[in-house]
């Protein structure tokens, strides 16, 4: 199985306390997978910790045998939807442009291409509509989908989305889904934080569990059980 | 007749340097608005007082670009202490702010009684720091003025789309590889610089009006950030233009207090005619 993302001994500590020890993972390539454990199991910290945005972190970090720097054009990235200022003065159109920053560098302005492509994306979230509209009044589904298309406009290999479904709209929970299986049949690799076990079997093809280190990692069918789920969310420390 | 042209010359002149740092703190303002950070820039202000002072107290004259370097340094000198603060302690961060921004205003006001005490002749005026005072202001400040302001504005159009991203999103700001210190440090370090140039016109205390009052004033008036920028400029422009003229033509109001009445009605009318959700 080819391997998107190689880590090995990955530590990762906040204020000298350890947050993750020891992770050890080749996440494979083209797969959908689950990231799924307790609060404060440190889920979004693996996925911050990767992304080079979370520092303090030792351990070995390949992506198809890059370093992150080399790697970060082909990387998306979507944060959780309230560690954004949501009443900053932009537009619709204008939170999915700069999906194109990373790949336009330093100075480099977003011309028409930049714009069309964006509408292209709104498009495929069903936004195409809300175009201008001020990124305050959208509903928690509608800026979730604002998001999605700003990751699609990063073009990338490898797609991190933290916490996409919290509060989301039924609808809108399943219009995202249809998108990342579609990026999943493109052989695009897709890494999911995620909270609602009921939903694991129906939307992911790999699961890693993780509680301060990974208690389980594997294709759902073989690591989706009592035990593993029990040793995930209560275990004591 | 000479003393109509003398006068309108200087008015030239101190109209150009107000409407300038008008300009560029309405600018730098709507960044630290929009960060949500405006009390920091009262805070850079106020503590730049003492600074100006113990400047004073080492060289013993009033040259005044060294008194706004000591300015500048104090500015810096606080936030850090209020970042470790905020690092080391349990005090809230709105907390910690006012301790220092009042901390280091008492600690100016204390030496500048003990300037006073000491009879150096080269005192008088250093109290106009606390106000704001224009009579001394010359041509050539204005020069400097004039080129400091053009490249502030030119490194914030430069960086403007990257300024963007990091006060929207600072996480995916990250992920791009974009770094966070760099920004952080270049708006401080921008928003010091017109402290410095500002505290001249306007004083320490009222510095913090024509700092935020344009940027409040544009976010009613603009869902776009870079028009936000452009019209919080431009207010805050024509405030300091408008509060020249109007001290000009009554001479015994001051100019500071002026500026920042106009600028504060520019906010408040502002807010009541709000266009934009």
């Amino acid at each position: 199985m080819e391997s998107a993302i190689s880590i090995k001994n990955l530590t990762i500590s906040y204020d000298e306390k350890k947050i993750l020890s020891n992770i050890n993972i080749d996440i494979p390539k083209g797969k959908l997978i689950g990231i799924i454990g307790p609060n404060g199991g440190g889920k979004s910290t693996f996925i911050k910790g990767i992304l080079d945005i979370v520092k303090n972190s030792s351990g070995n970090i390949k992506f198809q045998g890059e370093y992150y720097k080399e790697y970060l054009k082909k990387i998306a990235y979507i944060p959780q939807r309230d560690t954004v200022d949501w009443d900053f003065p932009t537009t619709v159109l204008d939170v999915v442009i700069m999906g194109s920053y990373g790949r336009l560098g330093l100075f480099k302005r977003p011309k028409r291409k930049e714009k069309e492509m964006a509408i292209l994306m709104l498009k495929k979230v069903g936004m195409e509509k809300y175009l201008n509209r001020q990124i305050s009044q959208l509903s928690g589904g509608e800026k979730q989908r604002v998001f999605i298309a700003r990751a699609l406009m990063q073009k990338s290999e490898i797609y991190f989305m933290d916490e996409p479904f919290q509060g989301v709209d039924i609808k809108t929970e399943k219009a995202i889904i249809k998108i990342l299986k579609t990026l999943k049949e493109k052989n695009k690799t897709v890494l999911v934080v995620h909270h609602n076990l009921e939903t694991v079997k129906e939307y992911f093809d790999y699961l890693v569990m993780i509680n301060r280190k990974i208690i389980a990692k594997g294709e759902i069918a073989d690591v989706f059980n009592k035990e593993n789920i029990k040793k995930t969310f209560y275990r004591d420390y | 007749m000479g003393k109509l042209i003398l006068n309108n010359y200087i008015l030239i002149v101190i109209m150009v340097g107000t409407t300038l740092i008008g300009i560029v703190s309405g600018i730098l303002g709507s960044i630290i608005t929009l960060r949500k950070e405006a009390l920091i820039g009262n805070a850079l202000a106020h503590a730049s007082f003492p600074g100006v002072m113990l400047s004073f107290m080492i060289i013993k004259t009033k040259n005044i670009e060294l008194l706004l370097i000591g300015a500048g340094c104090f500015s810096i000198i606080s936030l850090v202490i209020i970042k470790i603060i905020k690092k080391y302690s349990k005090i809230k961060y709105d907390s910690a702010l006012a301790l220092v921004l009042s901390g280091f205003f008492g600690l100016g006001q204390v030496l500048l009684s003990i300037i006073q005490n000491t009879g150096n002749s080269n005192q008088a005026g250093l109290k106009k720091f606390i106000f704001g005072e224009v009579a001394t202001i010359l041509s050539s400040d204005i020069q400097i003025i004039s080129i400091i302001s053009i490249t502030i504005i030119l490194i914030v159009v430069l960086f403007r789309k990257e300024i963007k991203l990091f006060i929207f999103d600072k996480e995916f700001y990250k992920s791009l590889g974009f770094s966070c210190e760099f920004l952080d440090n270049l708006i401080i370090l921008l928003t010091v610089i017109v402290i410095m140039m500002g505290i001249r016109f306007v004083g320490v205390i009222l510095m913090t009006s024509i700092l935020i009052a344009p940027g409040i004033a544009a976010r009613q008036w603009s869902n776009s950030f870079y028009k936000n920028l452009v019209l919080s400029g431009l207010f805050g422009g024509l405030a300091g233009f408008v509060g020249t003229f109007i001290s000009f033509k009554n001479s015994d109001l001051s100019i500071g207090p002026i500026i920042v009445v106009v600028v504060s009605l520019i906010a408040i009318i502002s807010v009541f005619l709000k266009k934009v959700k």
